[in-house]
């Protein structure tokens, strides 16, 4: 009735219909660059909506090799943005290499491959037949490469029976096999397929979606290549079907290609399907490479059609703490393990002690040890673990839970072999109890290693610090001692020598062991360090002040000079220097002399710039005074005058 | 000794010069011999100033007070005033070793007897005078060479005498000899000998050898002083032909010079006392 209303009101008033509109341009298509034309509606917000048909071609040169041509076509329809109906797929990529041209016309050598898709959807689902065909071109015959008919889609899995080959020229390979609803692999399957060089032939067992067991033939001698039986799958569907089942179920989800029952990636129950579920990826990969919900603009399967099933097991309360708690201690172990196996200093100096070396090659072996961990704790942190038949694992307990760890290490010339013991009490608790357990004690073993690393490399610092500073000390010393001698060097006046023997004698010698003595009283390490530090000042201050020092006869002679001038005597015709303002010239050179005495006699390093800086005042003073009407002052100026008498009348 | 033939040779050559300029008081009076005057005793103190004004331009100064042997005793220097004696002028330094100079000259010459009363106490002699100065160095010692020209009024002082002009010529050689230094500078002990003839002229002149002045001093150069001091001896005839005097003559002076031209600019920068 609704509908019939619906129905009359459209006839009645077309133009409650939305109005369909074309689109032709450009458009990309599964990350497929190239033109669309199709129809679409306007939604809210001026929103494309692509509903009715649609086509997609793409004509495209190779950027990289212009002998490369894609050609490609994509017919279908779309309903409110979904694919509905049929959808025709036609992908070619052809190879063109020009050979010669003879008579004006090309000649070319041409080889093709074509891929032609015919599928069938259902509110943007894979839903309804599919058929699959993959061509070859080359030397001018175009020959099938791989097909696939009747590959039934029913709400987005693949449903029944269906078949893919792919001819090499070694043999056809093929996929054969059962899909229940809901996409669940079942019965027989067979798979034939190129591995590792030989032509294997792979016969899969499945029970509603259950891996009950495989094997492996190699087709060119016939010979067993692997046979694995799935017993404790079979156990546990037996106990199912006979509702006999205690802890577990089977889970309601859908699981992807790989079978798991509770394996980890390297046992053999894992190693042994990777082959064949490779060979069935590139399979659905090709039929499925325009949806995106199937297959990523990388190339990778996201999702697939077909699907496996497994248990699911209850978790008891006091596991399920574990289960939280395991992750957590995990990722504590995880960082302290990376960054001392990752310490640049343990590695240095893991020769110091056997205990460092010991440690270092521990941590090495952890580091892998918490990579493989890795895995059973990935686990219990996505809660995967709920799917796992624990059972395996006390069968056959993981390599990394091991109940002794070795550690091989070398010290000196010994190569030497240390145990770490762990106890494993898997009698009496579960795996998860077992697998925090064992986390606990890795953790402790962890703390103790950290603890006696800490402990060594501190101390080879502190060493090592002092060390550093007393080779710094012996080095500055030196260096000071032969800046501070003058050792048949001439250039230097007599007064330069006596001042700056005075300063080595005074300072470097007798100030010098004063703090040295202190030093080596000291017994705490950070006060010897502190010691140690003033007794580099020292040396630097000197350092700095050297070329101070030499300079402060030379600048007094440049004052000295400044205060006598040339005069032209009237009476005697002669011009000769004369000192200029000689009272205040005197009054400057008694309190430079003052101060002189003080640098030669100071004995405490850091004074001595005290007085470089009060020599350099007197000195601009003096030259202010030169050019200032100082009368007045030279008139108060008196040869008895004190030392800070003068000060205060030069204003000092 | 040096000093007592130094003072002989000068007599002589006075005494030929003498004869040979003046022949016609030869042949108009037979002087037969020679009289000497006792010796009189002077003291002169003397202020000497030189102000640079530019760097060839100076100021020139004298400042004397004379005095002269009391009437009854000859020896004490000091009895009456004599002079006060002023010189003022303008020196342009051509060179170091080459100045000319100008400028008027103001002397009070007082009475010889405070106590006759046909004495004026002082007359003024006003005169302008010019000179050339040359020095050069022999060794370390600096040798000057001063050709001054007065061009002077004088009278006496008795009542009513009247001014006389006469031009007058002198050359004076002077040495300074440094003692305790290279060569003369600043606080420098030295020596200066040094001589200086006059000759006069005017209408009234018989004689044009005025004098001859035979200074020995020592000295002291310091900063902008100089310290001189000697005796001085001086021969000559008087307006009595053939009637020489001497005189002894204590001369005490100071020298001062100052150099006004710009205020000192330093060449060094606060910077070049840095360390």
């Amino acid at each position: 009735m609704k509908r019939f209303t619906v129905s009359f009101l459209i006839l009645l008033f077309p133009f409650l219909l939305p109005a369909q509109q074309l689109y032709s341009g450009a458009y990309t298509f599964n990350g497929l660059k190239g033109e669309s034309v199709f129809e679409f509606i306007q939604g809210k917000n001026e929103e494309v909506i692509k509903d009715g048909n649609f086509q997609f071609f793409r004509k495209q040169i190779d950027k990289l090799d212009n002998t490369i041509f894609y050609s490609t076509e994509i017919i279908g329809q779309f309903q409110n943005n979904l694919k509905s109906g049929i959808w025709e797929y036609e992908d070619e990529r052809h190879n063109v290499v020009l050979k010669d041209i003879e008579d004006f016309k090309v000649v070319i050598d041409l080889n093709s491959e074509q891929f032609k898709l015919k599928s069938s959807y259902s509110q943007g689902i894979p839903d309804g037949r599919w058929a699959f065909v993959q061509n070859e071109f080359s030397e001018g015959k175009l020959k099938p490469k791989a097909q696939a008919e009747e590959i039934r889609f029913k709400k987005g899995d693949i449903v029944g029976k269906f078949q893919y080959k792919e001819f090499n020229g070694k043999g056809t390979h093929f996929i054969r096999g059962e899909v229940l609803e809901g996409g669940l692999m079942n019965g027989e399957w067979t798979l034939v397929y190129e591995d590792g060089g030989r032509f294997v032939s792979e016969i899969r067992k499945y029970e509603k979606g259950f891996l009950l067991g495989l094997v492996k033939r190699d087709l060119e001698n016939d010979s067993l290549i692997e046979e694995l039986v799935f017993f404790k799958t079979i156990e546990k569907l037996q106990l199912v079907n006979n509702k006999q089942n205690s802890g577990f179920r089977i889970a309601d989800e859908k699981f992807g290609l790989f079978f798991n029952d509770g394996f980890l990636e390297d046992y053999k129950e894992v190693i042994e399907q990777n082959s064949g579920n490779a060979f069935i990826s590139s399979f659905l990969r090709k039929i499925l490479k325009f949806d995106e919900a199937f297959v990523n603009a990388e190339g990778l399967l996201i999702e697939t059609p077909i699907h496996t099933k497994r248990f699911v097991f209850e978790i008891n309360r006091d596991d399920q703490s574990a289960l939280v708690g395991i992750p957590l201690k995990y990722n504590g172990l995880k960082e302290i393990v990376t960054e001392y196996s990752e310490k640049n200093a343990l590695a240095l100096n893991r020769f110091q002690s056997d205990s460092l070396a010991k440690a270092h090659a521990f941590f090495q072996l952890y580091k892998v040890k918490i990579t493989q961990l890795g895995e059973l704790v990935k686990l219990f942190d996505s809660k995967d673990i709920q799917y796992f038949d624990l059972g395996y694992f006390e069968e056959r307990r993981p390599s990394f839970l091991s109940d002794k760890d070795l550690i091989n290490f070398t010290f000196g010339d010994e190569e030497i072999q240390k145990t770490i013991e762990y106890t494993i009490d898997d009698q009496e608790k579960s795996f998860f109890a077992l697998t925090d357990s064992y986390l606990d004690q890795m953790v402790a073993e962890v703390e103790r290693q950290k603890s006696i690393v800490d402990f060594a490399l501190r101390r080879i610092e502190k060493n090592e610090g002092l060390r550093n500073l007393e080779k710094n000390i012996q080095v500055k010393k030196e260096a000071m001692v032969k800046l501070y001698s003058f050792d048949g060097e001439d250039g230097f006046s007599s007064e330069e020598k006596s001042l700056v023997e005075a300063i080595r004698v005074n300072i470097l010698t007798t100030a010098f062991n004063r703090l040295n003595e202190n030093y080596a009283k000291e017994d705490d390490f950070e006060l010897k360090n502190q010691a140690g530090q003033v007794i580099l000042d020292l040396l630097s201050e000197m350092e700095i002040q050297h070329p101070k020092l030499l300079k402060i006869h030379a600048v007094n002679a440049t004052l000295d000079d400044l205060y006598m001038e040339e005069v032209f005597n009237p009476f005697t015709y002669t011009r000769y220097d004369q000192r200029v303002k000689e009272r205040l010239f005197e009054a400057g050179q008694k309190v430079f002399g003052y101060y002189l005495d003080q640098i030669k006699s100071e004995q405490e390093y850091t004074e001595i710039k005290t007085w470089l800086n009060k020599i350099e005042k007197l000195n601009v003073r003096m030259l202010e005074l030169y050019s200032a009407d100082t009368r007045r002052l030279e008139r108060r100026l008196n040869r008895r005058e004190s030392i800070s008498g003068l000060k205060s009348l030069l204003d000092l | 000794m040096l000093l007592k033939n130094l003072c002989r040779g000068i007599k002589v050559l006075v005494f030929l010069m003498s004869i040979s300029i003046n022949p016609s008081i030869a042949q108009e009076t037979a002087i037969t011999e020679r009289t000497n005057l006792a010796p009189t005793t002077e003291s002169w103190n003397g202020f000497y100033l030189k102000l640079r004004l530019s760097d060839k331009w100076f100021w020139y100064q004298e400042n004397h007070y004379r005095r002269k042997n009391s009437i009854d005793n000859r020896s004490d220097f000091v009895g009456r005033i004599s002079q006060v004696y002023n010189r003022f002028g303008l020196t342009y330094l051509i060179a170091d070793n080459f100045e000319v100079t100008f400028g008027p000259t103001l002397v009070w010459n007082f009475t010889p007897d405070p106590e006759n009363p046909e004495f004026v106490n002082s007359t003024l002699e006003p005169r302008f005078w010019h000179q050339w100065l040359l020095t050069q160095n022999v060794g370390r010692v600096k040798v000057l060479h001063q050709f001054r020209f007065e061009h002077r009024y004088k009278r006496s002082n008795l009542i009513g005498a009247d001014y006389l002009y006469t031009n007058r010529y002198r050359y004076k050689i002077t040495a300074y000899i440094p003692l305790n230094k290279p060569r003369m500078e600043n606080k420098t002990l030295f020596l200066a000998p040094s001589n200086e003839i006059f000759f006069e002229t005017g209408n009234h002149i018989l004689n044009i050898l005025e004098e001859n002045r035979v200074y020995t001093a020592i000295g002291y150069t310091h900063n902008n002083f100089m310290f001189f001091g000697g005796h001085m001896w001086t021969y000559g005839p008087t307006s009595t032909p053939g009637t020489f005097r001497n005189r002894h003559i204590i001369r005490l002076n100071l020298m001062y010079t100052l150099d006004l031209r710009n205020k000192r600019r330093p060449v060094i920068k606060a910077t070049d006392l840095k360390f």
